[in-house]
């Protein structure tokens, strides 16, 4: 066989960026992503709520797309340090690989995008009846930004979540634990529990309003206090941080830059999370009783 | 030949235990043997070699670049180098050439249609061209070490560092490899351990032996094997006065060292003998070897 390809072959467009297409492709072609996006295309075409319209579905994305994709990309996060090892070194720093990992979250926001394309439409064909939300002084900017926050950004934040938990926790049966882990805080900070419903946006996933109940009308839809509009930022700035955490995670290359960069990060997210908390509508409770209380 | 590697006063240590006590080393073309008793440092050696971890002290060079420098100078280095570590936990789930083209990626070969014939020249290069698409799962053991070579070779590296390449490879397959590794070697260095001296005999230009975390011989093959001549016999007897004795599988005892039985007659030595000698000798405490 020749041996005349040269030592270095390096194409024309960049190794990262060659890489970074490499893991969208393969995010692409993962079992769990597609069983994610059939599941929401059932949930889609199936689970009409006539009460709620799309507003409720929010949770499907943010699971299928969010916690499967946690699973997803720490899975390719093992094997991408599986085959680093195998060949002891290669030319792309750990870093660089984390940064192609991270773009391959493109895929699952994508979808997320058009789940919530597929929302917005249905919030305005079938619009929520009046027992729900949103009612009183909050609008479609509300709900929009409620949609985005809780469809999309997790389709986003469930991966880079994954990214974290691969680079720092490399054992296997991590990614199931941490799903649990979420799913279970998740269900505590959600707002059902009202010491916490006022820290509860802190929470990277936490609903705004639903049937919470009142004495005498146990699934009264109340509207949580809290800005959904300044959390979708809030969950942008914990995506970053999440880059960077995973980042920072590479010892052979110089981390004090990045380190700086993560406890800004840190100080954003603290702000826009106190924003979150401290603006948008106070709890408020639906003047129109729910079915349930009718009976 | 031309120097593809140098260790200036290289050392590692791993807490209190010093694994490799500083070395200096210059590689060149050509095959060179790393042999070496388990503990003798020789995976270190290699992995400090191949950038895979850095020494406590010294400088290591690779193709002109001072590995221990600055991240680009590292990063240069490693454009020109291949390795084979000494375990590998292959991604079973991958076929063979997707595996390969991942790594392809991960060592900067970006132009997709140059990669893929890259990948496939690597799995000819090991006869596995014809196993490309099988998952590595389904691989047998041999086949898989192949395909851990083939990684080690992609981009005709100037220094190929393989440490136990011939482990789960059967005969025909170790003279296919050598013969690989020294057309491999007449534009690149290739340093590989093992425990194998008739792999060291019949590909390497040049041998070291590796004990303590120290160099203990540095030359040729002839040379290794001329330290162990007038010290090798061949009888009927077991030798219990020789440093190292077996029984071959003709029946006749083979004897190394120390103080031959009247009956027994001298013989030219190999490089096992050459080897097991040496070991003797720098290890008088640990008797004869089994």
């Amino acid at each position: 066989m020749s041996q005349s390809i040269p030592a270095s072959y390096a194409g024309e467009r960049s190794a990262l960026a060659t890489l970074a297409r490499h893991e969208i492709v393969a995010y692409l072609k993962h079992p769990l992503f597609l069983v994610g996006v059939a599941l929401i295309a059932v949930t889609v075409v199936f689970g009409d709520d006539e009460s709620s319209s799309s507003l409720y579905h929010v949770i499907v994305p943010a699971t299928c797309l969010g916690i499967f994709g946690l699973m997803v990309m720490a899975g390719r996060v093992r094997r991408s340090d599986q085959a680093q090892a195998a060949a002891g070194t290669v030319v792309l720093s750990e870093r660089e690989r984390t940064y192609a990992l991270a773009s391959a979250a493109i895929v699952p926001f994508t979808a997320g995008l058009v789940f919530f394309a597929w929302a917005v439409w249905d919030y305005h064909a079938q619009p929520p009846l009046d027992y729900t939300m949103p009612f009183g002084d909050v609008g479609d900017g509300w709900v929009y930004a409620m949609l985005f926050a809780l469809g999309v950004l997790h389709t986003l934040g469930g991966p880079i979540l994954g990214l974290v938990v691969g680079r720092w926790l490399p054992f296997r049966g991590a990614a199931i634990l941490s799903s649990v882990g979420l799913i279970l805080l998740t269900i505590f900070f959600q707002g059902i529990v009202e010491p916490v419903r006022t820290i509860r946006v802190f929470w990277p996933w936490t609903y705004f309003g639903g049937p919470y109940g009142i004495d005498g009308d146990p699934e009264r839809w109340l509207i949580l206090s809290g800005s959904p509009q300044w959390y979708c930022l809030y969950l942008v700035v914990l995506c970053a941080l999440g880059v960077v955490v995973a980042a920072l995670h590479d010892r052979e290359v110089p981390r004090a830059g990045l380190a700086r960069v993560a406890g800004g990060l840190v100080v954003v997210a603290v702000v826009l999370g106190t924003l979150t908390m401290l603006t948008g509508p106070e709890e408020q409770t639906n003047p129109l009783p729910s079915p349930a209380a009718e009976k | 030949m031309t120097i593809v590697a140098s260790l200036r006063g290289v050392s590692k240590k791993y807490g209190g235990t010093i694994a490799l006590r500083p070395t200096d080393l210059d590689l060149r073309t050509g095959v060179t043997g790393l042999l070496g008793p388990n503990g003798a440092g020789k995976s270190t050696l290699l992995r400090l070699l191949a950038t895979a971890q850095p020494p406590s002290s010294g400088t290591i060079s690779v193709a002109g670049n001072d590995v221990t420098g600055s991240v680009a100078d590292r990063t240069e280095a490693r454009r020109r180098l291949g390795y084979l570590p000494q375990e590998v936990g292959l991604p079973r789930r991958s076929t063979a050439f997707d595996f390969l083209d991942y790594l392809a990626v991960l060592k900067e070969w970006s132009d997709t249609r140059a990669r893929h014939q890259e990948v496939l020249r690597v799995l000819d290069l090991v006869e596995l061209g014809s196993l490309g698409g099988k998952r590595i799962s389904a691989l047998s053991g041999g086949q898989r070490r192949r395909l851990s070579i083939a990684q080690a070779l992609m981009g005709d590296p100037r220094l190929v560092v393989l440490d136990e390449p011939t482990t789960g490879l059967d005969p025909e397959q170790r003279a296919s490899l050598r013969g690989l590794l020294s057309e491999q070697a007449r534009t690149s260095g290739v340093l590989l351990a093992t425990h194998q001296t008739e792999d060291v005999a019949a590909l390497c230009d040049r041998v070291i032996v590796l004990d303590g975390g120290a160099v203990c011989f540095d030359g040729t093959v002839p040379e290794l094997v001329a330290t162990a001549a007038g010290q090798v016999w061949v009888g009927d007897e077991a030798n219990e006065r020789a440093l190292s004795s077996w029984r071959t599988g003709s029946g006749a005892v083979r004897s190394i060292g120390g103080t031959p039985r009247p009956d027994a007659q001298l013989v030219e030595p190999a490089v096992e003998d050459a080897y097991l000698l040496m070991r003797a000798t720098t290890r008088p405490h640990e008797g004869a070897v089994p």
